[in-house]
């Protein structure tokens, strides 16, 4: 495992999958930078906004961005011809347990500096409200959870097609679709995959004052059959990306 | 003898389709052995096959005396370097990066690299990245990659494939030299007769999944001699000479076809001619193609 790992760490030098990994936190912090909170009622209600906020952004991007990172895994040995000398250097679990844990790794990576983000632009823009450490710790979850369900979804469609375009479209087509779910009843959501980020959000809109223009945000339960579900969607998805790098012909 | 590869009525189905037919090789120790048939006869699936990229619908494989096993594969794949149909090599890397990867996963120390880059001259572009390099490069860094821990056994499924002849003729060079330069058995592919000729000791054809010769080139090499065009100066004299000897000719104004001869009799026929005043100007000995070489080995084997 140790050695497959340090084989994909070896070719991952010069892919710059690390700027792939910083983008998201960094148009987290260039979005929410933007929209700096004003006003005590504002600053109060701030880490509720931006908790809020984050899902409708993850479902934008991170469909394309698992699409990115999962096509990249394999194109590289698309490219290069290389399946048929690694299978005759490691087995093909050793080959894909190394890839698993590298795209989850820099998953797990991304999402970790997007939740130090958003405790950056706390303290930077000088939140009022109190930490809600419990929230914070869900939505992280929620989103790792989503994203490694995606990462094994792109990572299947690049062993299908051997090719990165189909996994791209299905990122981009996934993110238009997911973002149109979080609008529709939630219901439908349920049957978006790439949009679970917004039904799993544990924030709503609890008042908006048309008059100042003000909106409230409140907690609501934590979705923990739909997480449950984007656990098992992902162990599916794994154990499908595996059986077909394990029957793949090459 | 010792053999490195040996085959047992090994077989490849797909659907319908029979790929390879109980193929029965025999590689021995030390040489170079040239696999050889036409595309798509089943060159590739077998040695597939042999690295184990491909399970067999029957029969056996012995690598380097012991049995192809999912248990001994890797081991046993780690004592053998392989070539299969097009070069590998991350495009983003250096030659130098990629032999380190696979240094690493066959658990070679680093320093053999700066070996197996002389061997292929590909020392002064170690740290070129490989999108850059050409066809031929990228062929020699396969080699290198296989090279990698010396390996016993080499198995290079046509790696001469889209090089030019100058880069033909250097990995012909780098094959013939193999055993001696590093121990190893090599195992070659090609549906080229003529090429191998150049590089090999040993044969094995193969043609729809069937073995069809198997035995050392010289014994090939009787199959393979064609027939030999005279142009004279005068052929109404070379007749009488023809007919003294035998030879049925088949005339064509100053062009004379005779069947395969001995180099032996071909040069004693020739002195008569040239004495006889016959003016033998050119002597081409013709070589069968390979499609005629199976003809003839299919048409001895039905009789």
């Amino acid at each position: 495992m140790g050695k497959a790992l340090h084989a994909e760490l070896q070719k991952a030098r010069r892919r710059h999958d690390l700027l792939i990994c910083l983008a998201v936190p960094v148009v987290v912090y260039l979005w929410a930078g933007a929209a700096v909170p004003t006003g005590a009622d504002e600053l109060a209600n701030a880490y509720s906004a931006l908790l809020f906020a984050l899902p409708v952004l993850n479902a934008i991007l991170l469909p394309i961005v698992m699409a990115l990172i999962a096509s990249r895994l394999w194109d590289m040995e698309v490219k290069g011809s290389t399946t048929k000398l690694l299978y005759t250097l490691q087995s093909r679990r050793s080959l894909f347990a190394g890839k698993a844990l590298l795209g989850t790794g820099e998953v797990l990576l991304m999402v970790t500096l997007e939740m130090a983000v958003s405790i950056l632009l706390g303290r930077v823009q000088g939140y009022t409200e109190a930490f809600p450490a419990g929230p914070f710790v869900y939505t992280g979850i929620c989103t790792l959870a989503v994203d490694v369900m995606l990462f094994f979804s792109e990572l299947l469609l690049m062993l299908i097609f051997d090719n990165p375009l189909p996994a791209l479209c299905v990122g981009i087509v996934g993110a238009l679709i997911g973002l149109f779910s979080a609008f529709m009843p939630p219901l439908v959501s349920y049957f978006v995959p790439w949009g679970y980020f917004v039904p799993l959000s544990c924030y709503e809109v609890s008042y908006w004052d048309q008059a100042t223009h003000t909106v409230t945000y409140g907690l609501r339960p934590y979705n923990w059959g739909l997480l449950a579900f984007t656990v098992v969607l992902a162990a599916v998805l794994f154990a499908a990306a595996w059986r077909m790098m394990r029957d793949k012909e090459v | 003898m010792q053999t490195v590869i040996e085959t047992k009525a090994l077989c490849k189905q797909y659907g319908p389709h029979t790929a390879v037919d109980h193929v029965e090789l025999h590689v021995p120790q030390g040489c170079v052995y040239g696999f050889i048939g036409p595309n798509g006869a089943g060159k590739s699936t077998t040695m597939k096959m042999l690295l184990g990229l491909i399970h067999p619908t029957a029969g056996r494989v012995r690598l380097l005396g012991q049995e192809l096993t999912e248990k001994s594969r890797l081991p046993l794949l780690r004592q053998t370097g392989s070539l299969i149909e097009s070069p590998a090599g991350y495009l983003h890397l250096t030659a130098q990066e990629n032999l380190e990867i696979v240094a690493d996963l066959k658990g070679v120390p680093h320093k053999d690299i700066g070996r197996v880059l002389d061997i292929v001259h590909l020392t002064q572009d170690r740290n070129r990245r490989v999108g850059q390099y050409s066809l031929g490069m990228k062929q020699r860094l396969g080699i290198a990659m296989a090279l990698l821990g010396s390996p016993k056994l080499l198995i290079l499924d046509e790696p001469t494939n889209g090089l030019d002849p100058a880069g033909i003729q250097e990995m012909r060079a780098l094959i013939r030299n193999m055993p001696a330069a590093t121990g190893a058995t090599v195992l070659i592919s090609s549906h080229l007769l003529g090429e191998m000729e150049q590089m090999v000791e040993q044969v094995g054809i193969i043609d729809h999944g069937h073995i069809l010769f198997e035995g050392p080139l010289t014994e090939l090499q009787r199959h393979s001699r064609g027939n030999v065009t005279l142009r004279l100066l005068d052929p109404a004299k070379a007749a009488p000479i023809l007919r003294a000897n035998g030879l049925t000719a088949h005339s064509d104004s100053c062009v004379v076809t005779l069947p395969p001869l001995q180099d032996a009799l071909l040069a004693d026929l020739v002195q008569k001619l040239a004495a006889c005043g016959a003016g033998v100007v050119e002597l081409t000995p013709h070589t069968k193609t390979l499609e005629e070489i199976f003809l003839s080995l299919t048409s001895e084997e039905a009789d």
